[in-house]
């Protein structure tokens, strides 16, 4: 008998008008992301190769870029990618600095991109809760509920095949969509179909369905408990929004109000004018010493003056790598805060399983810091000393012994001989294992939420009023 | 007699539970955002104020701050993502704004959603325009199905004053509850000591209250017309709802992505080779002259014309990169007016947009800014050029003033008339179709 | 029967509608004040269609419908005046009191400025109770309803009443009740058109009868014709006969 109840619904949800549109709409925005993804990763790849190659063939000590490669995934989950820096720019000394993201018009309004993420987790999951909302309510506004329930039919059943068919529906149109957006891609890039790549979409397809059965069991909750299927709607809707859009677009405000880190301007105020006053009193102090006779020799001076610089350099890189640190962790709160919502549950595992994101972005910014010690150890290895680079300069003037002593601010120089043994950047790779790992809570998250509505769906159902 | 229906119109929608749920959302969601954005508004200040104080310019850098916006508690827009902090010197201007901590380190935080802020003006164009659609949705359709339209219709009531009626009466309750939502979001921002409105924040908080109206008013009108033509309520639910799916989530997303695609930008690459082609001509005196200038400066002599043709060529190279980041910033406005001409369509992107004018939060008064920087920088060309011809009065100079420009209302409604435009266009087309359909409707 | 001026009139009514049916074909009627005509036939026969040309819901296709002597398509706001409408499944505003429901519709029939116990007198009247005047409509049942149906009826106090299908759906005492209430009406010189299924209560009531059966209206007895007829057999037997040729 529950046979008979999934098609008779899967046939009523496919003839609807919601789910026409959402057909339509899976089709066009599938496609959309297709044709965008293609020419997007063209011109990431072809940015990325250019710049490798210039790095390649013009290595050099004093300072050298690394360059993040474009993944082939980004059509799943584009991450942040966009706003993301393309890359560092490394110095000595473990000195690096983020280059802006490539192109991006700072003057556009903020629009999320068109990828497989974005389209399950808004689009997919308010038409599950259109093919949803008057499962029950609709049924027994229209009187047929009871018909129904005066058959031998259990009401645990009855609902286990409303819910199968909700979810059979959204992944009809899902999967043609999926497969309209493959081909497209496909075509033009075929090395997107490599079988570790089929894997992960395989899994983001299951995760889908995971996500949108939260939304499922939440329509029918909603309307089993409340049985006015224009209020049940709303309800719903509201819920939505929380979810989707208020969640996490706070959890970045709140973040910052629990988080311990100096605001922005305090930390900037630090690096410049404190540590820089400083360095500049010390340098003015050397005629000082001079005059006392604790320096006696130039060389002396000179060292004295660039410990003093180096010094300085040290904790401003220390700062720096302080605000970073301090950066991240505000971001993770941020994503903690923000995964008491399922929407932001799902977009994490979804990044997580696509090998993209801010966890990638961290496994990068890792590599860099592995690279820059090997870089260090190349300079050290041609010029015997490594200096670092800085965005002050200092020339002053001593007089030691009559004689007048140019003191520069010391700057790293380029090696002039072979430098065919540069060492190479790479960046590390991810199995899809490691992304289930590092999603695992995620993916917990999502099945927990599931297992809640469905038993609230499920007490609703059997307690509600269907005459 | 049409007052005797507007009253029962708004009593009826206040007894209504969606109603009230839908109020209650409203509010709940206005004042969690507003209080959430006066934080976010008081940290800046903060920053701003303290920034003022103790990171002043000195003679060789200058800083220049932006302000955060006030409004910005209530209209978003850019203000919080745009940079505040820029710093000049004769040698150079940069591009842009960049927060305290420079460029590429202080990003702003990337939203999960990827959607803008949730703030005042999101919980209108969202929030209630979904609440309109679940007022209207049925305000014919319902009458129709329980028989009270007939009933109506069987007393000398003419057809254009019933519709007029029930109009009207949803209309103030949409109204009120933009009002009431309005003024407890004020409330919530003027609360605070930090915060005070001038007159010309007061005419502009006026004037977006207006655009809201209006907005809701467009969605009212669709969801009427729906509501006429469709008999059965739920259908007429589903197709307002998939409309405002379109008109809010997809389509004004689609305009970007589509400017992005047809109208390319230059790379970074092209920017630097333009730039490079530009001082082309001076680049062999250019680094004569440094060269000879920094020898000098070892030995501790400058001649005055070798300092004086430094800081010209300076100023030059300056000057003809700011020209190729100038022309560039214009390609951005272009490209970003035409992600705005296709969305034009979507009455949400129209009233986003002049939203943001009224707020001061968008790129007009973030340009207002950077060309009073550029103004500014000019200024100090000339100032130190004074070093070398000059020098006591180069000690004497008083620093440089800088007052942080405010858009007049003038100029903002030059902005905008054309979204006030087409927004009433759409509206009064939407009630004009209503009208003629509810005339020729068979009530039976 | 009295000699006056009929308050509604049928002359000649048509309609066609546009897919081609002929739901009214030459009708031809009057109703004068206090007499009942109650029109009877099958579902389809036509008596909804009279009763939505007279309140001009519809235009006629040929003739005219005239109430209080005005021709209800030439204008109609002044000829509605003249009539009161009860309609079959009359749900009225459920998150309104009797009294609230009853107000509007008052106001709506030019009937302004009357006082609570006004209202109440009426729904007295009718036999509603009285704790359910101040109740929500959506709690009634269905003859409560036709109660304050016909209550809104009276209160306009329009000399013609057009009733559609009043008692179906009513228990028996309800309807009986509802007959009576009418009866009071017709005392008051009220010239009622009533359609209906039920053919016992419309022999009770009805100073006229008129079956209908596909359009046209076949017959016409009187009160005092039907004391000798039975109108029961006179009813099934047309039912049961050929379709009518078009």
């Amino acid at each position: 008998m529950i046979k008979a109840i999934i098609r008779k619904e899967l046939l009523d949800h496919v003839r609807s008008v919601q789910f026409a549109v959402l057909l339509a709409a899976s089709i066009a925005l599938f496609a959309a992301n297709g044709i965008i993804f293609v020419r997007q990763y063209s011109q990431f790849n072809s940015d990325y190769r250019l710049h490798v190659t210039q790095v390649e063939q013009h290595p050099s000590t004093i300072g050298t870029s690394l360059f993040r490669s474009p993944s082939l995934l980004l059509f799943m989950a584009e991450g942040g990618e966009k706003s993301s820096p393309q890359g560092y720019a490394l110095w000595p000394k473990l000195t690096f600095s983020p280059m802006p993201a490539a192109t991006m018009n700072f003057k556009m309004p903020e629009v999320p991109d068109l990828d497989w993420a974005f389209i399950i987790k808004i689009v997919f999951s308010l038409y599950v809760i259109l093919l949803g909302f008057e499962a029950v309510s609709g049924e027994k506004e229209r009187g047929t509920l009871c018909l129904v329930l005066s058959n031998a039919i259990g009401r645990l059943r009855l609902l286990t095949g409303k819910f199968l068919a909700i979810i059979s529906s959204a992944a009809i149109a899902l999967l043609v969509g999926l497969i309209v957006s493959l081909i497209i891609i496909s075509v033009l890039l075929p090395a997107v179909l490599s079988l570790p790549n089929l894997a992960r979409i395989a899994v983001i397809f299951v995760l889908a369905l995971t996500y949108l059965s939260f939304f499922a069991f939440l329509s029918l909750f909603f309307s089993a408990l409340l049985l006015r299927s224009s209020l049940v709607l709303l309800v719903l809707l509201a819920f939505w929004i929380l979810f989707a859009f208020f969640i996490p677009d706070t959890s970045g405000v709140i973040a910052q109000k629990f988080s311990k880190i100096p605001s922005e301007y305090e930390m900037a105020k630090l690096v410049g004018p404190t540590i820089q006053k400083e360095v500049w009193d010390r340098i003015s102090k050397l005629q000082d010493r001079i005059n006392k006779g604790e320096l006696k020799t130039e060389k002396d001076v000179r060292d004295q003056a660039d410990l003093a610089f180096e010094e300085g350099q040290d904790r401003v890189r220390k700062l720096y790598a302080d605000y970073d640190n301090a950066m991240q962790q505000r971001a993770a709160l941020a994503q903690k805060i923000s995964r008491v919502s399922p929407v932001s549950l799902f977009q994490y595992a979804a990044e997580d399983i696509s090998g993209i994101g801010p966890a990638a972005y961290t496994r990068f910014l890792q590599d860099v810091r592995n690279y820059s010690r090997v870089y260090d150890d190349y300079i050290l290895k041609k010029m015997g000393k490594v200096i670092g680079t800085s965005p002050w300069s200092f020339s002053d003037r001593a007089i030691l012994n009559g004689k007048s002593i140019f003191l520069q601010s010391p700057y790293p120089q380029e090696y002039r001989g072979d430098k065919s043994d540069f060492p190479r950047f790479s960046e590390t790779k991810t199995t899809l294992l490691d992304g289930l790992v590092g999603g695992l809570w995620d993916i917990a998250g999502l099945l927990l939420w599931n297992i809640i509505l469905a038993g609230l769906a499920f007490l609703a159902f059997i307690h509600a009023d269907v005459r | 007699m049409v007052k005797t229906i507007i009253k029962r119109e708004i009593l009826e929608y206040l007894k209504s539970t969606k109603f009230l749920i839908g109020l209650g959302i409203t509010l709940a969601l206005a004042a969690g955002s507003t209080v959430i954005n006066v934080q976010n508004y008081k940290g800046r200040l903060q920053d701003y104020q303290t920034a003022m104080q103790e990171m002043k310019s000195d003679r060789f850098y200058i800083h220049l701050y932006r302000p955060p916006q006030v409004l910005s508690t209530l209209i978003q827009g850019k203000d919080a993502s745009l940079g505040n902090s820029i710093t000049i010197t004769y040698m150079g201007i940069p591009a842009r704004t960049s927060g305290y901590m420079g460029e590429g380190r202080s990003q702003p935080q990337r939203l999960v959603s990827g959607f803008e802020a949730i703030d005042f003006a999101f919980v209108v164009r969202v929030v209630l325009s979904l609440m309109v659609v679940f007022i209207a949705y049925n305000a014919v359709s319902e009458e129709k199905s329980t028989g009270t339209l007939k009933l109506i219709l069987s007393n000398s009531v003419p057809r254009d004053q019933l519709l007029l009626g029930k109009l009207l009466g949803g209309w103030f309750v949409i109204i009120g509850s933009l009002i009431l939502a309005a003024l407890m979001s004020l409330l919530l921002v003027l609360s605070h000591s930090f915060i005070a409105f001038a007159s010309s924040e007061w005419i502009r908080v006026l004037v977006f209250i207006g655009l809201s109206a209006l907005y809701l008013t467009v969605f009212y009108g669709l969801s009427l017309f729906v509501s006429v033509l469709v008999d059965r309520p739920s259908v007429a639910l589903m197709i307002l709802l998939q409309a405002w799916v379109l008109l809010i989530v997809i389509y004004p997303n689609l305009g970007v992505i589509a400017a992005e695609n047809l109208f390319k930008l230059p790379s970074k690459q092209q920017l630097d080779r333009q730039k490079e082609a530009a001082f082309q001509p001076y680049e062999a005196e250019y680094k004569k002259v440094i060269d000879t200038f920094t020898q000098g400066v070892g030995k501790g002599e400058v001649s005055k014309e070798l300092g004086l043709r430094s800081v010209e060529l300076d100023a030059l190279r300056a000057e003809v990169i700011h020209k190729v980041d100038e022309e560039y910033g214009r390609e951005l406005t272009a490209q970003t007016n035409l992600a705005r001409a296709i969305s034009s369509l979507s009455p949400a992107v129209l009233f986003d947009q002049a939203a943001v004018q009224y707020g001061r939060t968008g790129m007009a008064q973030y340009e207002m800014f950077m060309r009073e920087a550029y103004r500014c920088w000019k200024q100090d060309v000339e100032r130190s050029k004074l070093i070398y011809t000059d020098r006591e009065a180069f000690k004497k100079a008083p620093a440089i003033a800088f007052s942080v420009p405010s858009e007049s209302m003038a100029n903002a409604f030059a902005a905008t008339w054309l979204d006030w435009l087409l927004l009433a266009f759409f509206g009064l087309a939407f009630f004009a179709l209503s009208y003629t359909a509810f005339l020729k409707k068979d009530v039976r | 029967m009295s000699n006056s001026n009929p308050i509604l009139k049928a002359d000649d009514l048509s309609k066609r509608y546009e897919d081609g049916v002929l739901a009214l074909d030459h009708l031809n009627l009057e109703v004068r004040p206090g007499e009942v005509y109650c029109l009877l036939g099958a579902n389809g026969a036509g008596k909804t269609t009279t009763i939505n040309l007279f309140l001009n819901f519809i235009p006629p296709t040929t003739g005219t419908c005239y109430i209080n002597g005005i021709d209800v398509t030439k204008d109609p706001l002044k000829a509605k005046r003249f009539v009161s409408f009860v309609s079959e499944n009359v749900m009225l505003y459920g998150n309104f009191t009797a009294r609230q429901n009853l107000d509007f519709f008052a106001k709506l029939g030019d009937k302004t400025n009357l006082t609570k116990e006004q209202y109440y007198q009426v729904m007295r009247r009718v036999s509603l109770q009285e704790k359910a005047f101040e109740q929500r409509v959506k709690t009634f049942s269905k003859g409560m309803r036709q109660k304050l149906g016909i209550s809104i009826a009276i209160i306009k106090d329009a000399p013609g009443i057009l009733l559609d299908e009043p008692t179906s759906g009513l228990d028996p005492k309800a309807a009986e009740e509802f007959l009576e209430i009418l009866s009071e009406l017709k005392k008051e010189s009220k010239a009622i058109l009533m359609s209906t299924h039920d053919i016992f209560r419309a022999k009770e009531i009805a100073d006229r009868v008129g079956i209908m059966k596909e359009g046209r209206l076949v017959m016409e007895r009187t009160r005092e014709e039907l004391q000798h007829e039975d109108l029961v057999k006179i009813y099934i037997d047309y039912m049961k006969s050929e379709p009518l040729k078009m």
